[in-house]
């Protein structure tokens, strides 16, 4: 009985210092509440939906979680609508898009259609793109979600936002 | 080896008491009706726990359930392997010892059962969505599940019970295929299991909205399955000979005679090297299964090695060093079991040294927990000397050379019984270290300059030559000294001579792995977040939140000490039985 | 006399820890010496007791201080002073309780891609200085614009950041964290141009959430200077520090 109650004590005095280094010493760090489904308003004006456009860029698309300069793992998008007009004329793409906005929206629930090169997911020859489908999988943004990102994209690179606040007929035959 | 009946009983009713639970399984995931999509849940598709924490609740009964089921999936294994080596050098010790293995765990198995029973009536109880929509996809697979379950009872059963009576000639090799049979039947119940889990990280065969589209392969074989199937196997016989190792030690420390000491000196080396050798390929094992989690989602993968968790690893590291540090003290420690063994200890304070700086090194966090007063002094966060030690280069090369130098351990516990006499031994030692001292320049070289001397990419792609140059010299050392000691001079190892402190070390590894299980099992599963199956369908009930690291320590703690008492539990009812028996 | 040994190894180890914060004023933080030592200590122990006899020399000296009657005045002794030590210890942790509770604090946080500010927006990856060219080109507008930037300096930034531009001036030793100093070669010789134009521009207030506790009190000058003041000013800093901004070409 008396090794059982060393062992036990010895075996009790382990966990208590993995518990003590883990709850004590290492610093506290909260993992954030999971992100509210919050109702998204229908922008009015072209201003409110460029607003809306970054912070979901921001925030629920957490598009900025890879497209940075210090990720590295993903096309810096400054310059995005701009290039977008210049790339479907290329020969290399193989997109279904036909103007710059269409390319934006393929890319964004399509990003397979084109790769840019040297961002493919790895093995895949800049075949597949590591990039999910923004309407689903954890991402999850609707309609005005994605068309508040092209405004938001388009803006930042100092082009025309040619995106209406609410979808028009002529943009829905569009996409 | 029989059994005394009231144990027999005991068995009997658990038994038939896991098998109606196993039961209850089997109707609900045959009875899975076609799901459209993944339902998108309220807080009111959860019904009400009146007061019980439901994630707490389904967290213990998994954690319990994957504790016992990793020991009774690892404890066959190993007896297998025992048999095995014991029917090839005619040795009746580790058939004796593969024996003592069985029958210790065979209550384990029962409790495999109830735990499981109880983790898939919580899930029903607490998340009816949830299990309603895996059942929808996966109720084929439970057609499989029984069909192991059934298979692994009966080979069980044979296993056990036709111990004593297949123990000669022709009938010894059929037993030796029923074990196989067994580890078959136990691998297959795992990995259907490791299916559904692996389907709720990175599910694949449904579309974005969680539409099955029929092909249920596809959703078996998702990213993670084969990386997880592999990393549990060898993590459960690491899990397995460390479990019945401390068995061993406890049984040591209150031996009774000499025999019975010498008998569990050999039963706890013999299963504490097992552990190790299985914990050596883990790394790359988990080396794997993160590249697919990385691969499957680059957010999911961002979650677990950086921001929220990154400090969990320095806590892996912690436990990890602290498991190596035990494993080198007992076979320090048994230098003392052979004769020659006193030549070597003037050495152990040099290895030592290494494999502590190595240990420093590797749990030297990137960013500094600083006081202001320090903070003012060095002008910022990082430290000009311990910043690089922070990083992932200095990291691998750190567990390179203390996988090395515990290797070194190893080798002069070898030759504590024996000496070489061939005329070149001493060109074969000189081999030896030369090829140590150049592994460990290669290893330094490969980790500063690749790691802090050229651009990113290089980074981590220098893990790769420096795990192959620690592998090649360890397999080399390992040819040199077995034709070294070819015809060798040698005495026996003196089993039994062991001091109590290095049982303690046999312990402490047990311990070590337990927690660290539950610490991992909680990492793995805590970058879903709050999703229930990955992007496809979400946690909306209260407790969705992603507890942090000091909440699920406590839980780990918490729930380690639980399992521990089970097993002493256990292991005392089977000495007991075995006593009544002999009487 | 292991027992010595023992804790004259450790003390070795210990002050080996300690001597680049008194000697080369770089101080090893105290949460990694506790934790250095701890296992430091650990590992010594197992070393000193894999034999029987080194375990029994090691630990000889306590039994018989516990034990041996003839030791009963240095066991009074000793009962006394633990106790002491115990509580001294514990009274100068108690005393620490009026410094300001340890943090995690990144420095230099990574950079957003994009700065928004005078009404336009900036791409840090590609931003420039636009009069860093004219080092080259004419050297004596160069380093008029140099001067200007001084001015701006003097009038601005020195109360925090110091006339030797070490991060100690007036109001330095009143903020938490330290103004950055741009002497040495950690600071400004790291960071490329745009990214101090960024730390200018936004201040304590536009560091993103990794920076945090986004504590700094540095101003956000964006409504106070204009852009060309704060590419002249981070001309000067640079220049009479002797630094060259980082540059990846």
């Amino acid at each position: 009985m008396n090794n059982f109650l060393k062992v036990a004590a010895f075996s009790l005095a382990v966990i208590g210092l993995y518990t003590f280094y883990s709850v004590w010493v290492i610093p506290p760090i909260n993992p954030e509440a999971p992100p509210k489904e919050a109702v998204v308003e229908e922008p009015a004006t072209v201003d409110e939906l460029v607003e809306l456009g970054e912070s979901v860029y921001n925030g629920k698309g957490a598009c900025s979680l890879c497209h940075t300069a210090a990720a590295g793992r993903a096309p810096l998008l400054e310059r995005a609508a701009v290039i977008a007009g210049q790339r479907i004329k290329e020969p290399g793409y193989k997109g279904n898009a036909t103007h710059a906005e269409g390319y934006l929206y393929e890319s964004l629930v399509n990003p397979s259609a084109y790769v840019v090169p040297g961002f493919g997911a790895s093995g895949s020859a800049d075949k597949v793109s590591p990039m999910p489908d923004v309407r689903g999988s954890s991402i999850g943004l609707n309609e005005t979600e994605i068309r508040a990102i092209i405004a938001y994209l388009q803006s930042i690179s100092g082009v025309e936002v040619t995106i209406a606040p609410a979808p028009t007929e002529e943009t829905k035959a569009k996409e | 080896m029989a059994l005394s009946n009231k144990r027999l009983s005991i068995i009997k009713v658990v038994f038939s008491l896991s098998f109606f639970a196993f039961l209850l399984a089997v109707y609900f995931f045959a009875s899975g009706q076609p799901v459209v999509s993944a339902p998108v849940l309220g807080a009111l598709d959860y019904p009400a726990t009146h007061g019980v924490n439901r994630r707490l609740a389904v967290w213990m009964a998994a954690q319990m359930h994957l504790w016992f089921a990793a020991f009774v999936l690892a404890v066959p294994i190993l007896v297998l392997i025992l048999e095995f080596i014991g029917v090839i050098k005619k040795d009746k010790r580790y058939d004796r010892v593969a024996c003592e293995f069985l029958r210790v765990s065979i209550t384990a198995f029962s409790l495999t059962a109830i735990t499981g029973a109880l983790l898939l009536l919580s899930l029903i109880v607490f998340y009816p969505q949830l299990m309603k929509y895996l059942a929808s996809i996966f109720g084929p697979t439970a057609l499989f599940y029984a069909l192991f379950f059934l298979f692994e009872s009966a080979t069980l059963y044979a296993y056990y019970y036709g111990w004593g009576r297949m123990s000669e000639g022709s009938l010894k090799w059929v037993h030796l295929l029923i074990g196989l049979g067994l580890n078959t039947a136990g691998t297959g119940l795992m990995f259907v299991a490791n299916a559904w889990v692996t389907f709720m990280m990175t599910p694949a065969g449904v579309d974005v909205s969680g539409v099955f589209n029929g092909n249920l392969w596809e959703a078996v074989n998702n990213h993670l399955w084969s990386p997880m199937n592999l990393h549990r196997f060898i993590a459960n016989i690491a899990y397995g000979g460390s479990i019945v190792g401390a068995y061993a030690a406890y049984r040591y420390l209150s031996a009774a005679n000499e025999k019975e000491r010498a008998h569990y000196d050999w039963m706890g080396y013999t299963s504490s090297l097992i552990a190790i050798g299985a914990l050596l390929p883990l790394p790359f094992a988990g080396y794997w299964l993160t590249a697919e989690i990385y691969s499957y989602s680059q957010q999911m993968g961002i979650t677990l090695m950086g921001g929220v968790f990154a400090w969990l690893f320095i806590v892996q590291a912690v436990l990890i060093g602290a498991l190596f540090l035990a494993a080198n003290y007992y076979l320090w420690c048994g230098f003392g079991r052979g004769s020659y063994g006193e030549r070597y200890l003037g050495y152990v304070k040099y290895i030592a040294f290494v494999i502590a700086i190595c240990f420093l090194v590797w749990f030297t966090p990137h960013t500094l927990i600083l006081t202001p007063t320090e903070a003012r002094a060095l002008g910022g966060q990082y430290h000009p000397y311990l910043g690089p030690l922070g990083l992932m280069p200095a990291k691998n090369t750190a567990v390179n050379i203390m996988l090395l130098f515990t290797f070194l351990s190893f080798l002069l516990y070898r030759r504590s019984h024996r000496t070489p006499t061939v005329a070149w031994a001493a060109y074969g030692k000189a081999a030896q270290a030369g090829l140590f001292t150049a592994a460990v320049i290669n290893i330094t070289f490969l980790g500063v300059y690749y790691g802090y001397f050229t651009n990113t990419l290089y980074k981590v792609a220098s893990s790769v030559p420096q795990v192959a140059t620690t592998l090649f010299v360890i397999v080399a050392c390992l040819v040199i000294e077995a034709f070294m000691h070819r015809g060798a001079e040698r005495t026996e190892f003196r089993w039994g001579r062991m001091p109590g402190r290095s049982q303690y070390a046999l312990l402490l590894i047990a311990v070590s792995f337990t927690w660290l299980m539950g610490l991992m099992g909680f990492v793995r599963s805590a970058i879903r977040q709050h999703w229930h199956v990955y992007g496809v369908m979400r946690d909306a009930s209260a407790e969705a939140f992603t507890p942090s690291i000091a909440y699920a320590a406590k839980v780990v703690s918490i729930g380690t000490i639980i399992f521990m008492s089970i097993i002493v539990f256990i292991f005392w009812l089977s000495s007991a039985g075995r006593e009544a028996s002999d009487e | 006399m292991r027992l010595l040994k023992f804790i004259l190894i450790n003390l070795f180890f210990f002050g080996l820890l300690k001597a680049p914060g008194l000697f080369l004023g770089k101080p090893i933080p105290a949460s990694i010496v506790s934790m250095y030592m701890f296992f430091i200590v650990i590992t010594v122990l197992l070393v000193m007791t894999i034999t029987d006899k080194g375990a029994k020399g090691l630990f000889a000296p306590i039994a018989a201080l516990v034990e041996d009657p003839s030791k009963a005045l240095i066991r009074n002794i000793v009962f006394v002073i633990v106790p002491v030590v115990a509580a001294f210890v514990v009274y100068m942790q108690s005393n620490d309780a009026f410094a300001p509770p340890v943090e995690l604090r990144s420095a230099h946080p990574a950079p957003p891609a994009m700065v928004k500010a005078y009404g336009k927006t900036f791409d840090l990856a590609t931003l420039e200085n636009p009069y860093r060219r004219l080092a080259k080109e004419g050297p004596v507008a160069f380093s008029a614009l140099v001067r200007e930037g001084g001015e701006v300096y003097f009038k601005n930034c020195v109360f925090c950041h110091g006339p030797k531009l070490d991060g100690r001036g007036h109001y330095a030793n009143a903020l938490d964290p330290l103004p950055m100093p741009f002497s040495g070669n950690d600071t400004i010789a790291q960071l490329q141009e745009s990214y101090v134009f960024w730390r200018v521009v936004k201040g304590g207030p536009g560091l993103p959430r990794e920076g945090g506790p986004s504590i700094s009190s540095m101003p956000s000058w964006e409504a106070s200077l204009t852009e060309e003041e704060v590419w002249k000013v981070i001309l000067f800093i640079y220049d009479y520090t002797g630094n060259t901004p980082r540059s990846w070409k």
